[in-house]
């Protein structure tokens, strides 16, 4: 409560201040608007059950202003009531980021709302991700400061979000990075990065079991290094025990190591990462199920661009996972002589991740939760036509990760093609298919997109369950954009299933009606 | 009520103050991991687009091939230079260096982890791109369509004036 004042004070103080300085042109005032309707019907063909409102709506509204080195703002946010697919928890409305902010080149200070993350958010990451309700921003302060070029200190204090309102844990962390390279050469032909982080959780604790502790410390380390062509990230998390509903009370230390290894060249470059992640969950209340994320563990696995290849995404298994993923990009050079490996771009992805053995630190079990192979092979005939084929072989295991007893194979097939029609005019086609091997349904999705450069588009989409009727997901709409400002409406049927970004999930029921929305950045 | 008030004034605020935006104070990395603000990115040079992009979004990767395949004939005539700034966590941008490398991108690419600079400039969804004319922001756009790489030069070259 002192902290919201204080900053709508500093806020409404700096506008105040600025109109009694009669600078008008010195403060900057920026910010955007979003919102994202939907009006739902009820379609048993889908079973989708519309809402008793039949209604949701998502609005983000956000104003920065900013006076020399110091900044302010806010974030409201309305849903009335949240879209499907949101928490329910998210019903209502209010000005939920505020911060005032002072920044120059030895330190900024925050008061307020603030997003952080720590190295690679093994140990920490507040962020915001409208698309799934995510926001676990932190309430409280921020301090980062730069006592040499090389290194970096942060220190943060707070409570994060929980939906509209501020979780019971408190959160405190310290992390410090050191840039060996820049500190010892004034031009180093080596890159040797340093960090590390503490993050501590506090929450009280009212029940009987006196083995539960109220406070719970996390550390990592990190190291990043480059020579040449030539890159390491590597990082390894640690917490002490840490119950809570998520592990199942669990009295076990928990660990997170990621290791990230990467090989560049003019036109190639490929990484590969390993990760091993054992009772890893971080949250600042030990009663959350699906907010209060301290930390940030994402699915290490392609992020489809195509429907399809998204029936069945993978997300981490936090109890206990280890695997790893590999990606290799090539383009034939730009000035290559043979004319059929003009315009080819190549990208291979291979990710694998399986359940622990129990005692050896490194070493897997026979159980797999999840394998995706795939190539995508892009061909630029000429400016006025392009197209990419795509082949990805699936394997999911359902029962492993979310219960019952199948495991999921599917092959996929993906044609997209790029034509220019007239000047300004773009057709693009997408055809998919999904081929069965185990316990799936064959699937087809087509795809016709009309863009009038750079203002409108028009797109009719069909995808197909051949179940044993044919079920038909359609979509149709457009979108028009002008500079900084977007509309789009459409009408169709969305399947059921988990929408994913970055790794992490939101189940959406499956719902069909007509969606509005608009966005715009001033 | 008192929410909507500040609001209001908020509101009312933004429709008296016309001033253009500046290059905020935001730390990115490069691909080396090494961090680098923005602001000295940008600042020495005339004209600069600064693009949002990430691994998943398909239109991005079509703008990116697209301005990278004009890339040249464009810095020649206009001088104008592509900072493309990667909104991808670390889910993906650990790959960001092998994506950029094995796709020949002849611009800067940056990092934006954990969407500081893409809160700062307050960009709703991705593709983004703005352009700096001497540090001051004189054009935005949200969203790619095939062909509309065209408008963009035509508005570059307006600048060069």
């Amino acid at each position: 409560m002192i902290l919201k004042r204080l900053a709508l004070i500093v806020f409404i103080g700096s506008l105040a201040f600025k109109l009694d300085a009669q600078i008008f042109d010195k403060g900057t005032f920026s910010g955007s608007f979003e919102t994202n309707n939907n009006l739902y019907r009820t379609d048993s063909v889908i079973n989708a059950n519309a809402p008793d409102d039949k209604f949701g709506s998502n609005t983000y509204f956000k104003f920065d202003y900013k006076l020399g080195k110091f900044s302010a703002g806010i974030q409201y946010e309305a849903y009335m009531p949240p879209l499907v697919g949101y928490s329910q928890f998210l019903k209502g409305n209010k000005i939920i980021g505020r911060y005032a902010s002072y920044e120059d080149s030895l330190l900024t200070f925050t008061v307020g709302t603030f997003y952080e993350q720590f190295g690679n958010g093994l140990i920490l990451r507040s962020y915001e991700e409208r698309a799934l309700g995510i926001n676990n921003s932190i309430d409280g302060f921020s301090v980062k400061l730069h006592p040499i070029k090389s290194a970096t200190i942060k220190a943060i204090w707070g409570k994060q979000r929980k939906y509209l309102d501020y979780g019971e844990g408190t959160l405190r962390g310290i992390d410090a990075e050191l840039n060996l390279s820049t500190l010892l050469w004034k031009e180093p032909s080596v890159n040797i990065i340093f960090g590390g982080s503490w993050v501590s959780k506090y929450q009280e604790y009212t029940g009987t079991n006196n083995q539960i502790p109220t406070t719970v410390d996390a550390y990592a380390a990190r190291l990043m290094l480059e020579y040449g062509s030539y890159s390491l990230n590597a990082e390894y998390m640690t917490k002490d025990k840490d119950p809570m509903q998520l592990n199942l009370f669990s009295m076990d230390k928990g660990n997170a190591l990621l290791l990230q290894q990467s090989i560049v060249g003019r036109g190639l470059g490929a990484t590969l990462s390993l990760r091993r992640v054992e009772n890893a969950d971080f949250r600042s209340e030990r009663q959350a199920i699906e907010a209060s994320f301290i930390n940030y563990v994402p699915a290490l696995t392609k992020q489809h661009k195509y429907a399809l290849a998204n029936l069945h995404p993978y997300s981490t298994q936090m109890m206990g996972e280890i695997g790893g993923q590999l990606d290799i990009f090539y383009s034939v050079p730009r000035k290559t002589n043979i004319t059929w490996a003009k315009g080819v771009k190549i990208n291979l992805n291979v990710s694998s991740y399986w359940k622990p053995k129990g005692n050896e630190y490194l070493s897997i079990s026979d159980t797999l939760f999840f394998r995706d192979v795939g190539i995508e092979i892009e061909k630029k005939f000429s400016y006025k036509f392009k197209t990419a084929l795509s082949f990805i072989n699936q394997y999911y295991n359902k029962g492993a990760i979310t219960g019952g007893a199948s495991e999921v194979i599917t092959n996929i097939a993906v044609l997209e093609s790029y034509l220019k029609l007239r000047k300004n005019i773009w057709l693009k086609l997408e055809l998919s298919e999904l081929f069965p091997v185990q316990n799936e349904n064959n699937w087809s999705l087509a795809l016709a997109e009309v863009s009038f450069a750079p203002k409108w588009t028009i797109f009719a989409s069909d995808m197909i369950d051949h179940a044993e009727q044919n079920i038909h997901y359609y979509n149709f709409g457009f979108s028009y954009t002008k500079n900084a400002s977007r509309i789009g409406i459409s009408w169709g049927r969305n399947r059921e299933g988990l929408q994913c970004i970055g790794g992490l999930c939101r189940f959406v029921p499956a719902y069909s009606g007509f969606t509005f929305s608009i966005s715009t950045v001033f | 009520m008192r929410k909507l008030a500040i609001l209001f004034v908020a509101t009312f605020w933004s429709l008296l103050v016309y001033s253009q935006e500046d290059i905020p104070n935001v730390i990115v990395k490069d691909l080396q991991g090494k961090k680098v603000n923005i602001q000295n990115v940008i600042a020495e040079k005339p004209l600069v687009v600064l693009t949002f992009w990430a691994s998943w979004c398909k239109p991005c990767h079509q703008e990116l091939n697209s301005i990278a395949d004009l890339y040249e004939e464009w810095n020649e005539e206009t001088g104008v230079e592509v900072v493309a700034i990667s909104i991808d966590d670390s889910r993906a941008s650990g790959k960001v260096k092998s994506l950029v490398a094995g796709n020949d991108w002849p611009f800067i690419v940056l990092l934006d982890e954990n969407a500081d600079l893409k809160r700062a400039l307050n960009i709703t969804n991705v593709p983004f791109l703005l352009l700096f004319k001497n540090g001051k922001i004189v054009h935005k756009h949200v969203g790619y369509t095939p062909g509309s790489e065209m408008e963009l030069f035509e508005i570059i070259k307006k600048n060069t004036k």
